[in-house]
């Protein structure tokens, strides 16, 4: 991994750390919010008495299951992504913007085929989208991208390298 | 008015040294030879082509003779017939090939472009079976043809004349090729008979009549203006003695000052709307939403025709074959000159081979040194010194008096301006006090009004006439600044006139992978061939999500060879965000109305509490 050369850790880069930390929370608590939900419990009892499972309560294992599983990689990342703008490295940008690009397939996956892998409207796809967006703008605006695009221009670079 | 011989010698001073690239098979060449194995035709609209002399017959002095003939007329010489060399074809067939072992293409061409580009070229190349072209055994007969005039007669000759414009004294070079084999010889664009190319080298006279090279300028394609020029102290120019260096690209001929593999973009201007739509939608995503965008994709920058589709060719001009000129393998023979202009190129205003009738023209021979192919008067040789962009700069001995007179100029024009600003400055004062004794008058209102009228006009004018003084002195004094320099011999950068150069292709580049240049032949193919499969076996519910697995996995090797990844996920995620901003829209239109007239209306009464706070 390289750090951008030359970079202080500007206002721009903070706030994107920042941010990342919150995105990261926030899917790992409607991942936690949905484990929480299933009644782990009654599903111990009936696997231990009456060695089945009801069909809502295998509903909401699966569903359960499936939001952690498709917004587990996108909370890791986040938290690497963030760790890279604390850090100033320059991998961190570039791993935060497939931050956006995993939440928003998981949201858009999950806004199309809801029916066929969870019992109930995912809700919370909304907000995540919306909070995607914004992200994406931030993190594609001129100033958190010169912030982390130091090195000079390949053109430039042969100009400097040939004397002209 | 100097004599022949001095302007031979004045060419020969200063004449180029041209390095070519191993495996290019035409140099340049007298034109008489070349016209002495051609036959002259005439193209009619709606008739066939007619012979009017025979292979053996025509002479420049022949070719020189005034013909009239109907609008849509093409004259044109035919240099080859692949019937004629049919058996010398098919000897030189072994030969040739073990030539073309001379020149191997390095990094393919296709794999220094992306998938657009690929594409536009896969098109162009079908649509070369559509257009008229040089028939495939047209090179190998020019190949023949051209050995031939060299087996009887070995020379290395350009044409040269000697002009003055504007201060300047011109030397032309013009170089007389055989044939251009880009596209078959080297995967260029085209091929076709004849090929006129030219340097330039411009002098400065000082009133002692010594003479002093000063700039160069490169024919190159269709390329024209700064891009053109290098002066004579430019470190990209190199030089033998007094002798500029050029590097000649294999096939094409195009014209390079310094050694290496180049980048050469043909545009497809009629889909330029297409591209200013694009280029709008760019300008929006970057001054308007303030995002990042990459300015190499910008349009119309440098006179750049604005178009995404261009399709690429790569112009060899590696400088390691035959070097010709003062101290290279060959010397040039004694030029041929073309001031006074000899009849054959004033009179002959047709092709200098053969005409194929290709819409774009590229596989059209071009016409004489002195014309377009539509029989117009060619711009380097009526004017030579705008063809580089010169016309602007004044010769080192004429700068400081151009300077001076420049100077006279604005200063009279400032005492002008400064004139009208008083007498227009006293006019106004004389209306304001008129309209201001008509005040308070009811019978002088209509007057009143009128002057009202009036004033703001001259008010109006006043302030321009004196914003143009002010620019004026301003201007006066950087002349005079600038004077100054020129007097202490300071002289610009000598690139300071060249905003965007031909560069060769860098050696990273060039560095590439044998498996990034397999990849690069075989996608554009492999893709589509996945894409029938896919459509083929797969028509279920999973064909959607296939093929965008497929697409997603091309385009990710893609960048990964190519170094675009970042660019691949910026866009792929902003593509997503779109997507999900559409269904925000759809699911919540109402609610997003809403929440946008309430912040509206939030902000406007926060905005006017605060003024009231004040």
């Amino acid at each position: 991994m390289t750090r951008p050369s030359g970079t202080t850790r500007s206002w721009p880069v903070r706030a994107n750390g920042l941010l990342l930390v919150l995105q990261a929370a926030g899917l790992a608590g409607i991942g936690a919010y949905d484990i929480y939900q299933v009644d782990w419990q009654e599903i111990q009892q009936q696997i231990e008495f009456e060695a089945t499972l009801s069909p809502e309560l295998t509903e909401a294992a699966e569903q359960a299951f499936v939001v952690a599983l498709i917004l587990g990689l996108p909370t890791i990342l986040a938290v690497l992504a963030a760790l890279g703008f604390f850090l100033l490295f320059r991998v961190g940008w570039l791993l935060a913007m497939i931050v956006q690009a995993l939440t928003l397939l998981a949201c858009l996956l999950l806004y199309s085929e809801w029916e066929t892998v969870l019992y109930q409207e995912p809700v919370f796809i909304y907000p995540v989208m919306l909070y995607c967006i914004l992200m994406v703008l931030y993190l594609n605006s001129s100033d958190v991208r010169a912030a982390f695009q130091v090195k000079p221009r390949a053109g430039a670079r042969r100009r400097e390298a040939r004397g002209l | 008015m100097a004599s022949k011989t001095d302007h031979e010698a004045l060419l020969r001073r200063f004449e180029p040294i041209a390095r070519y690239t191993q495996g290019d098979r035409f140099f340049p060449m007298d034109a008489d030879p070349y016209v002495r194995a051609c036959s002259l035709w005439v193209g009619r609209p709606g008739e066939d082509d007619v012979c009017l002399v025979p292979h053996g017959k025509l002479t420049l002095d022949l070719l020189a003779e005034r013909r009239r003939d109907e609008f849509g007329s093409v004259y044109y010489l035919r240099f080859t017939n692949p019937q004629e060399f049919k058996d010398t074809i098919r000897q030189n067939a072994r030969r040739r090939r073990e030539s073309r072992r001379d020149f191997r293409a390095g990094r393919g061409r296709l794999a220094r472009v992306g998938y657009v580009s690929r594409i536009s070229d896969t098109l162009f190349s079908i649509a070369l079976l559509a257009r008229g072209r040089v028939p495939g055994s047209t090179a190998a007969a020019g190949r023949a043809a051209y050995a031939g005039i060299v087996a009887e007669n070995e020379h290395y000759t350009y044409h040269g004349r000697v002009l003055r414009q504007d201060g300047w004294v011109v030397l032309q070079y013009w170089f007389f090729y055989a044939f251009n084999d880009w596209r078959s010889g080297f995967y260029g664009a085209n091929d076709h008979e004849a090929d006129w190319e030219k340097v330039f080298v411009y002098l400065s006279e000082s009133p002692s009549g010594e003479l002093t090279p000063e700039w160069t300028a490169y024919s190159s394609h269709e390329y024209e203006g700064d891009a053109i020029r290098r002066r004579w102290d430019d470190p990209e120019l190199e030089k033998v003695g007094e002798h500029p260096v050029v590097h000649v690209c294999a096939g094409s001929h195009s014209n390079q000052y310094t050694a290496g593999e180049y980048l050469t973009e043909i545009e497809l201007s009629f889909l330029a709307p297409l591209a200013r739509v694009l280029g709008a939608a760019r300008k929006f995503w970057r001054e308007t939403l303030r995002q990042y965008g990459s300015d190499d994709a910008e349009p119309g920058r440098d006179g750049q025709k604005p178009t995404i589709f261009r399709i690429p060719f790569v112009d060899y001009a590696r400088g390691d074959g035959l070097t010709i000129g003062p101290g290279g393998d060959k010397e040039w023979d004694t030029p041929r000159l073309l001031g006074p202009p000899p009849s054959w190129a004033t009179n002959y205003r047709g092709l200098w081979g053969l005409y194929t009738r290709d819409p774009f023209e590229g596989e059209d021979a071009p016409a004489g040194p002195m014309y377009n192919r539509d029989g117009s008067v060619a711009r380097p040789w009526y004017d030579p010194v705008g063809w580089s962009g010169l016309d602007k700069v004044p010769p080192p001995t004429e700068t400081l008096r151009t300077v001076w007179e420049q100077r006279a100029a604005v200063t009279a024009r400032r005492a002008k301006l400064q004139a009208e600003v008083e007498e227009k400055s006293h006019q106004l004062r004389g209306l304001g006090v008129e309209m201001v004794a008509a005040r308070g008058q009811p019978h002088l209102r209509k007057l009143h009004e009128a002057h009202r009228e009036r004033i703001g006009e001259l008010a109006e004018d006043v302030a321009r006439l004196r914003a143009q003084v002010a620019a004026d002195e301003v201007l006066s004094e950087s002349l005079e600044g600038y004077a100054d320099r020129v007097r202490a011999g300071e002289r610009e950068p000598a690139r300071a006139h060249i905003s965007r150069a031909q560069q060769p292709a860098s050696e990273t580049k060039l560095r590439a992978s044998r498996l990034a240049e397999m990849w690069a032949a075989a996608s554009v193919g492999l893709m589509l061939i996945v894409f029938v499969l896919l459509a083929v076996y797969e028509r279920g519910e999973y064909l959607t999500f296939a093929l965008a697995a497929a697409i997603s996995l091309f385009l990710f090797v893609e960048a990964s060879f190519r170094g675009w990844l970042t660019n691949l996920v910026t866009s792929a995620t902003v593509g997503l965000a779109v997507v999900a901003a559409l269904i925000l829209f759809y699911e919540f239109f109402w609610r997003i109305v809403v929440v946008a007239v309430l912040t509206l209306g939030v902000y406007i009464l926060w905005d006017n509490l605060r003024e009231l706070r004040r």
